[in-house]
């Protein structure tokens, strides 16, 4: 495995926000997220990608990846209370109680409702603007996967939506 | 509702249906108000999402984990043939070692503006190199790179779009970018991976839409067209002032 290349740390400085932003869909908090940005950075820069890797791409994948693994850590925790932490403060700070953070608080808690992997296709998708092809590429899974995932996801949220309404 | 229904109006959302598909759609939206409500239910979700995670601004957490990219610095050499006297060589070493990480797109602060043993860095090419419909420039980083265009950006400052490609074991691997010129540094302002189709001498973007990176920040922050070829190397020979 190659280290990166210029060319893949420029891509991936371009691509940083962005990245940035998908991670904060996926951990709902800031400070989550910019941990799980630069866990995703350094194992780039510690296994490094193949030459004719796509670095967004790539980038993504790894974090995708990276939160699975944290996902699966923390059920662990769960399971014992012992190790359980208290990294998600559902508490609106005072900060928090603007209209955008209630706003991102409430489709951050749909979200996590979902299927890990409806939701990171939605993400992908919805939030991140990648092409379907895109996204199947990314999660490593054929394009009619997610399809489905993301028509479930929308679905489910959608209903979640409609709940807030009544 | 079936799912292949919510499938179709997800695709319709997204703007993954063809042309065909999305016209039948479209019909069947006109007559169905059943599936008509559920596409509505379908774009207040994607409303929300689309306005429930902004990108943050750029702060000192983004600054630091940037920094963790930044390349590593080459070994360098004066630069030749660039005037040698002490105000000019000590403002182009700023280019490397000022880095600024400040601006709000994904920045990246280029090499200094010194002539390494092996090439040009991308911030000497940018600021030295006309651009060319069939040259390609070798770089210190062993890629290639050819500047396709100069513009001056609706703040007044110059711009650079540029391709560069790898060669050897890292052929394929090319980057579409446009870099600005500020304070004295050559700063990306967008960038994006591509393919280089056909005869690799003509330059064509796989992704030339209106949804390429670059040509969207062209399309929003040039003031006027590009720059002619005069203009461009008066701009080069005077350090873009």
């Amino acid at each position: 495995m190659a280290s990166l290349s210029n060319i893949q740390r420029e891509v991936i400085l371009a691509d940083l926000s962005p990245l940035r932003r998908f991670c904060l869909s996926l951990t709902g908090s800031q400070a989550d997220a910019d941990d799980l940005l630069q866990s995703t950075v350094e194992r780039l820069l510690d296994k490094g990608m193949p030459a004719d890797a796509n670095a967004t791409k790539w980038a993504y994948r790894v974090c995708k990846n990276l939160w699975i693994d944290e996902l699966r850590s923390r059920e662990v925790r769960q399971r014992d209370p012992g190790l359980a932490d208290d990294h998600f403060d559902t508490a609106p700070s005072a900060e928090e109680s603007a209209t955008g953070q209630r706003q991102m608080l409430a489709v951050g808690e749909a979200l996590e409702k979902l299927p890990h992997d409806q939701r990171l296709a939605l993400t992908l998708v919805a939030v991140e603007g990648k092409t379907y092809a895109e996204a199947a590429e990314i999660l490593e899974v054929p394009m009619g996967t997610i399809m489905s995932r993301i028509s479930r996801a929308r679905k489910q949220l959608a209903e979640t939506i409609e709940d807030w309404r009544e | 509702m079936t799912e292949h229904d919510d499938q179709m109006l997800s695709r319709y959302i997204d703007g993954e249906l063809s042309l065909i598909e999305r016209r039948a759609i479209e019909k069947r939206l006109d007559s169905e108000p059943a599936l008509r409500e559920q596409l509505e239910r379908f774009e207040r979700v994607q409303f929300l999402l689309g306005n429930a995670f902004p990108v943050a601004p750029q702060d000192k957490r983004l600054n630091e984990i940037t920094s963790l990219l930044e390349a590593p610095q080459v070994t360098v050499v004066p630069f030749p043939g660039r005037g040698d006297n002490t105000a000019s060589s000590k403002r182009r070493w700023q280019f490397g070692l000022a880095a600024s990480l400040a601006a709000a797109l994904g920045v990246v602060a280029l090499q200094g503006l010194q002539t390494t043993v092996q090439g040009l860095s991308v911030a000497q090419f940018l600021e030295l190199t006309p651009s060319s419909g069939n040259t390609w420039t070798a770089l210190a980083d062993g890629t290639e790179a050819r500047a396709l265009l100069s513009f001056q950006s609706n703040e007044g400052g110059w711009c650079r779009e540029y391709i560069s490609r790898g060669v050897g074991k890292s052929a394929g691997n090319n980057l579409h970018a446009v870099a600005c010129r500020e304070n004295q540094e050559w700063i990306v302002k967008a960038a994006s991976q591509t393919d280089l189709l056909g005869n690799a001498e003509l330059y064509q973007p796989a992704s030339a839409t209106d949804t390429d990176e670059v040509a969207a920040f062209i399309d929003s922050e040039a003031l006027d067209i590009p720059l002619d070829a005069t203009t461009e190397q008066r701009l080069i020979s005077t350090d873009w002032q």
